[in-house]
């Protein structure tokens, strides 16, 4: 059930980079470049054809990349123009701006990880007044579900579903809206249930279909949300706090 | 009085207040008994070698300017058993930002945003939220805009003192130009064994 389909790839690289110059820095370690003395040319180059990837995995980017991708080219450009010695005083240098923030950033960012190597209340240390919780200890299903999980788990069931017989002429109809209101109901009651035993006994297509249906809905509208413990295991679902 | 039975009286106030104790207030209390050569503070840290000397679960921390009894913190594994209610991590983005604000405050939310090179307003949402920070005023630039600081809650969260007991920026600062630590160890405490086992 390798449900890792392309976009799930390019979603984790997207939350590596958490702006441009998260991304310059990476840019830099990566290519083990003095922070102090950056290639402008290369590492422009490099940006730019990061900047070209991520459109291509349809990623949005966000304006401020392009910002910064101006600033690149604004100082690449700089350095092929001869600047007027007694000019330069003057002038702003965008590269040392550039690597200021550079560093500015890096200096926050390595801060932020080393908060979070301090001792963090409900993570390390707790204080009097938690309230135990043990019943979900050993039965709860720890790993989240996700829609491909459930449309595996009801494949299966579909699989299973006897073949409607033709003779019938008079098919019991459930509603999609019938059949929520089932499953609310039902869950209500035990604030857990299985996806088997939303089921009848002898469940037809019909019966799957429908029931697929509602439950989808009901995890769209966030009344509902189901876990699965193991891959192919039980898929359970739960009234959403 | 016997030096003891101070130091139980100082326990006991500390134990019963549900937020940390300033020791000012422990010294109101304690202002109708004769301290004689003792002062609170001396107690406070003969009670807080108690708890750390001895094979205790829990120890006594000073945080946001007060005494708080604390589960240490090798036991975290064990009290997530009692509790399954996730603890919410903050993310990268969050952290840094944080940071920049713990650091930096009072700050306005443009210049968070120079230094992280990107919009921050749904982080910054969102450690308000979490009580993490709070709006402390507004700066007198044109437009006036908002500045942001950290809370009380901030202090107790990350277990520090006071602001000052953050780790020193010019530390980090060496740290990064040494440019090693750059790898995101997001450090998994170890999980208990399945049996609980007796500490030595």
């Amino acid at each position: 059930m390798d449900t890792v389909p392309v976009q799930q790839d390019y979603r984790v690289r997207l939350e590596i980079f958490e702006g441009p110059l998260d991304l310059l820095l990476f840019l830099i370690r990566k290519n083990e470049l003095d922070i102090y003395d950056i290639p402008i040319s290369f590492i422009t180059e490099q940006y730019i054809s990061y900047l070209a990837m991520m459109r291509e995995l349809n990623v949005e980017l966000a304006s401020e990349f392009l910002v910064i991708a101006a600033t690149l080219l604004e100082i690449k450009a700089r350095m092929l123009i001869p600047t007027p010695v007694e000019q330069e005083e003057d002038i702003e240098d965008p590269m040392q701006e550039l690597t200021n923030r550079l560093l500015e950033y890096q200096l926050f960012k390595n801060a932020g990880m080393q908060m979070n190597n301090l001792n963090m209340l409900y993570r390390d240390t707790f204080i009097k007044g938690i309230q135990e919780d043990l019943k979900s200890e050993s039965t709860s299903p720890n790993i989240e579900a996700d829609v491909y999980d459930l449309l595996v788990a009801f494949k299966s069931i579909l699989d299973r579903a006897k073949d409607e017989q033709i003779a019938y002429m008079t098919v019991e109809r459930i509603s999609v809206a019938q059949r929520i209101n089932d499953i609310m109901e039902r869950i209500s009651l035990v604030k857990s249930i299985s996806f088997d035993s939303l089921l009848p006994e002898d469940y037809t297509k019909m019966d799957v279909v429908v029931t697929i249906l509602a439950v989808l809905e009901l995890l769209r509208l966030r009344m509902l949300r189901c876990e699965q413990k193991e891959p192919f295991g039980t898929i359970w679902l739960y009234v959403h706090e | 009085m016997e030096k003891d039975k101070l130091i139980a009286i100082i326990e006991a106030l500390i134990f019963a207040s549900d937020k940390p104790l300033k020791t000012r207030y422990i010294e109101q209390v304690m202002s109708i008994v004769d301290l004689g050569n003792l002062t609170v503070g001396t107690l406070i840290e003969e009670l807080k070698g108690i708890y750390t000397m001895g094979n205790r679960g829990i120890e006594l921390v000073e945080v946001a300017e007060g005494w708080q009894f604390r589960t240490k913190p090798g036991l975290a594994e064990w009290i997530k058993r009692l509790n399954t209610v996730k603890p919410s991590k903050l993310s990268m983005p969050a952290l840094e930002t944080l940071a920049i604000i713990a650091y930096r405050q009072p700050i306005t939310r443009a210049e968070i945003e120079y230094v992280r090179g990107v919009d921050s307003g749904a982080v910054l949402k969102t450690l308000i939220d979490r009580r993490l920070i709070k709006i402390i005023g507004k700066k007198e630039l044109p437009g006036r805009p908002l500045v942001y600081g950290t809370t009380q809650e901030f202090l107790e969260v990350f277990s520090l003192k006071d602001i000052s007991a953050l780790p020193n920026l010019d530390d980090i600062k060496q740290m990064s130009s040494s440019e090693t630590e750059l790898e995101r160890n997001q450090t998994e405490l170890p999980l208990p064994a399945t049996e609980p086992t007796d500490e030595e």
